[in-house]
């Protein structure tokens, strides 16, 4: 009962530490993809160099996989209200096997060791198994089947597919035997994996975080009850257009992958821009570059059906990547580790600590924002120019910036300087 | 019965105000809290502290809670 001496408990919660080791491993690999520009990336103009694949899955896995997977464990019980069986096993299992399967994927690649190709390949697969499989039976459980949960379960199914396919490229590499559809299941690895697990992830978790955090709208229930579902469809009709070469098919469905994409990036920013509460931090900056950056990305991936310049497409992926996808999961990693720390400190019964905006502090942020901007700025001009010193410089010191404001904000859970518990 | 509307608020400010209502509730006796989601965390922490809950979602995005404290 709540007595006046007592504090919260909350046995139950996933424990702050499974999903911080997933977030303070992003920065890390964003680290280790800053290195891996300085020792080993000379030019960035194609997309299919070697190097710039192993570069890619730095940032696509170990940066956004890595936080992505590391939420689920705080989204599901929040958002579902269920929670995965044997957490602390599957997390530890989970990063682990991720941080290995990166680091050797990355080596693998760039060394072109088709043994080690093999080995990364199954790490890989299995652990996104293990957390597709258990995700799956723990969203089971969930009573209220939200649209966040169906862009869950859409994100689930697309990573399945992105699977499929990076084991059929990765098999083609290490049998040295090339289908003729290959670069068709090329981009069907990167639609599903970069629209349907990553873009259809982040806008599931949109329509629950941006009303609530920012106390803006809700999204248009229009959008919510439908968009993934077309998204699913469309990324399926693009995939069967590709692999059948069907090119007035893949167009169709590109441009509907097109609308729903600038349909919320606009609405996002709507609703932002009229939220309630207009306090603006670090955060907020955040969104605005991010969905301005994913804008950019699809209107030039469509102005290049036109242009057809394969250098282009590079500057799409990495608007896509960087500019889009780690700008927001950067930005939300900014809110979700101030509060998950009020949230556990207050149920061990801390009740005077710092407001959540002043466990990082809005300058440190702000500074590692702009040094995020210079850094897309940077990464796009590599694909043009040789930039390899700056870009390399900027992302490693943008990331680090990130890892020590993420530490700085998490200390006081573990050092609990400068709090007392409260006793009534 | 006491209402407390909490949909204009960001997190953490609807968990600290409701525990802080519901810490001055007396026993059998019930709050209402109106609410833009379904709070999971607060009912995971109320339910161990021997309160009683029941939701319902009025239209699209809009809960009403009533939160009664107990007797044990």
């Amino acid at each position: 009962m709540f007595g006046k001496d007592s504090g919260l408990s909350l046995d139950q919660a996933p424990p702050f530490t499974i999903p911080l080791r997933f977030f303070l491993t992003a920065p890390f690999f964003g680290i280790v993809a800053g290195v891996f520009i300085l020792l080993y990336v000379s030019s960035f103009g194609t997309r299919s160099a070697l190097e710039v694949v192993a570069l890619t899955h730095f940032f696509t896995i170990g940066f956004l996989a890595m936080t992505m997977i590391g939420a689920m464990f705080q989204m599901l019980p929040v958002t579902a209200g269920v929670r995965f069986e044997h957490q602390n096993i599957i997390a530890t299992i989970l990063h682990a096997m991720l941080l290995i399967g990166v680091l050797t994927f990355g080596y693998a690649i760039y060394s072109y060791d088709t043994t080690m190709i093999s080995i990364a390949t199954i790490l890989l697969i299995l652990a996104f198994l293990i957390f597709i499989v258990s995700t799956t039976i723990t969203l089971r459980k969930a009573k209220n089947i939200t649209p966040t949960i169906k862009a869950f379960i859409v994100a689930l199914l697309s990573l399945f597919i992105a699977l499929i396919l990076a084991l059929l490229i990765s098999a083609s590499h290490i049998n040295s035997s090339f289908l003729n559809i290959h670069q068709g299941l090329l981009y069907t690895h990167i639609v599903f994996s970069l629209i349907g697990w990553v873009g259809v992830l982040i806008i599931g978790v949109s329509f629950q975080v941006v009303p609530m955090f920012y106390v803006a709208d809700d999204y248009p229930s229009l959008y919510t009850k439908h968009a993934v579902k077309v998204a699913l469809i469309s990324m399926l009709g693009l995939g069967f257009a590709l692999i059948n070469g069907n090119m007035s098919l893949f167009l169709l469905f590109k441009i509907m992958i097109a609308v729903l994409l600038i349909d919320y990036a606009v609405t996002t920013i709507g609703i932002l821009f009229t939220r309630k509460r207009k306090i603006t931090d670090t955060t907020t900056y955040y969104w605005y570059l991010s969905m301005a950056m994913l804008i950019a990305s699809v209107v030039l991936s469509l102005a290049n059906e036109f242009i057809n310049n394969s250098v282009l497409n590079t500057v799409v992926v990495v608007v896509f990547i960087y500019g889009f996808a780690i700008s927001v999961i950067t930005g939300m990693m900014y809110k979700i580790v101030p509060f998950l720390v009020w949230f556990h400190l207050n149920s061990q019964g801390y009740m005077n600590m710092p407001t959540m905006n002043e466990l990082i502090g809005k300058r440190l942020t702000l500074i590692q924002f702009f040094l995020h901007v210079f850094s897309i700025a940077s990464l796009i001009g590599f694909v043009f120019f040789e930039l390899q010193l700056i870009t390399g410089v900027l992302i490693v010191l943008s990331n680090s910036f990130v890892l020590y404001n993420l530490i700085k904000g998490s200390r006081i859970y573990f050092t609990k300087s400068g709090i007392e518990k409260i006793e009534f | 019965m006491q209402e407390i509307d909490v949909r204009d608020l960001p997190p953490p400010e609807p968990f600290e105000i409701i525990i802080k209502t519901l810490k001055d509730l007396d026993k059998g006796d019930s709050v209402k809290v109106i609410h833009r989601r379904i709070p999971y965390p607060l009912f995971e922490v109320i339910e161990k502290q021997g309160f009683l809950f029941e939701y319902s979602e009025i239209s699209d995005g809009i809960f009403h809670i009533i939160i009664t404290r107990g007797n044990s």
